[in-house]
């Protein structure tokens, strides 16, 4: 269940960054799991896929990097697709 | 296709109807250096198809010249957005579009990557495709090299070059 939940927790500051950038699609994430990190890196993955399922970080590669730090999961970066035509400027054009 | 006025000395190689990579920065300004040592690494490893050029501490308007000519143009630069430092955000340009209201190019210089694109298109001097490869810097001190995260993001960012030029050559 911890697994569950963390993979959760990712996925949702993942769209709160990727719509910051009024992103399309998230690419690609990649995370750093420490000492104090659990599950193997393939139960994360597959718990992020069902987690990002149906959002802008569907089929989205989790790529985890395994680390000493006495941490236990941290987002290092994501990779972000952004829109050809950016809403902003759509909206600027419209007045 | 026209070749270009003047080539600008850093072109690495191949000729200029190939699909053209491009790194813009500056490599004395930490992770501003990005797109140069991406530009360099595919320079080196003679990625074969492909023209490589390297606008180390040029002004924008070297772009024009890079690029002017090719068919297909990847830029890569350091960016400055609200993402942790190493991520890539990836946009394909067409004239008239900014690069995103929260997403600035780094560049030190007078003219930078969107006025490029700007003037660029007001002169029908883009390529036909123009994408964008954007990687969020975090340390940008004189005299310091990539900050970890960027470093391994460069990495990832050849290997999705990597991937979109072995998709071109097989939609070609």
């Amino acid at each position: 269940m911890h697994e569950v939940a963390l993979m959760r927790a990712l996925v949702v500051r993942v769209l709160e960054l990727a719509q910051g950038q009024q992103a399309v699609h998230v690419e690609r994430v990649v995370v750093r799991m420490g000492a104090l990190g659990h599950g193997r890196p393939s139960h994360l993955q597959w718990h992020f896929s069902q987690a990002a399922a149906a959002t802008l970080a569907d089929g989205a590669v989790l790529d985890v990097v395994m680390t000493d730090e006495l941490v236990d999961l941290v987002l290092e970066s994501i990779d972000l697709e952004l829109p050809p035509s950016p809403v902003h400027e759509v909206r600027a054009q419209q007045r | 296709m026209t070749e270009p006025a003047a080539r600008p000395d850093s072109v690495s190689c191949g000729p200029y109807q190939r699909p053209r990579i491009i790194g813009i920065g500056n490599s004395d300004r930490g992770d501003d250096g990005v797109g140069i040592w991406v530009a360099n690494r595919i320079a080196s490893a003679d990625w074969p198809g492909v023209a490589v050029v390297s606008l180390d501490s040029a002004d924008g308007t070297a772009l024009l010249s890079a690029w002017q000519g090719a068919d297909v143009a990847y830029v890569v630069d350091a960016v400055h957005a609200e993402l942790p430092a190493g991520s890539v955000v990836r946009m394909v340009v067409s004239p008239g579009q900014r690069i995103g209201a929260t997403l600035r190019s780094l560049s030190s210089h007078g003219l930078g990557l969107q006025e490029a694109i700007d003037l660029g298109g007001a002169l029908g001097m883009l390529p036909r495709r123009l994408v964008v490869y954007g990687v969020v810097g975090e340390s940008f001190e004189t005299g310091r090299g990539l900050s970890a995260p960027v470093a391994r993001s460069g990495g990832n960012v050849m290997r999705r070059l990597r991937g979109a030029l072995d998709r071109s050559t097989r939609v070609a």
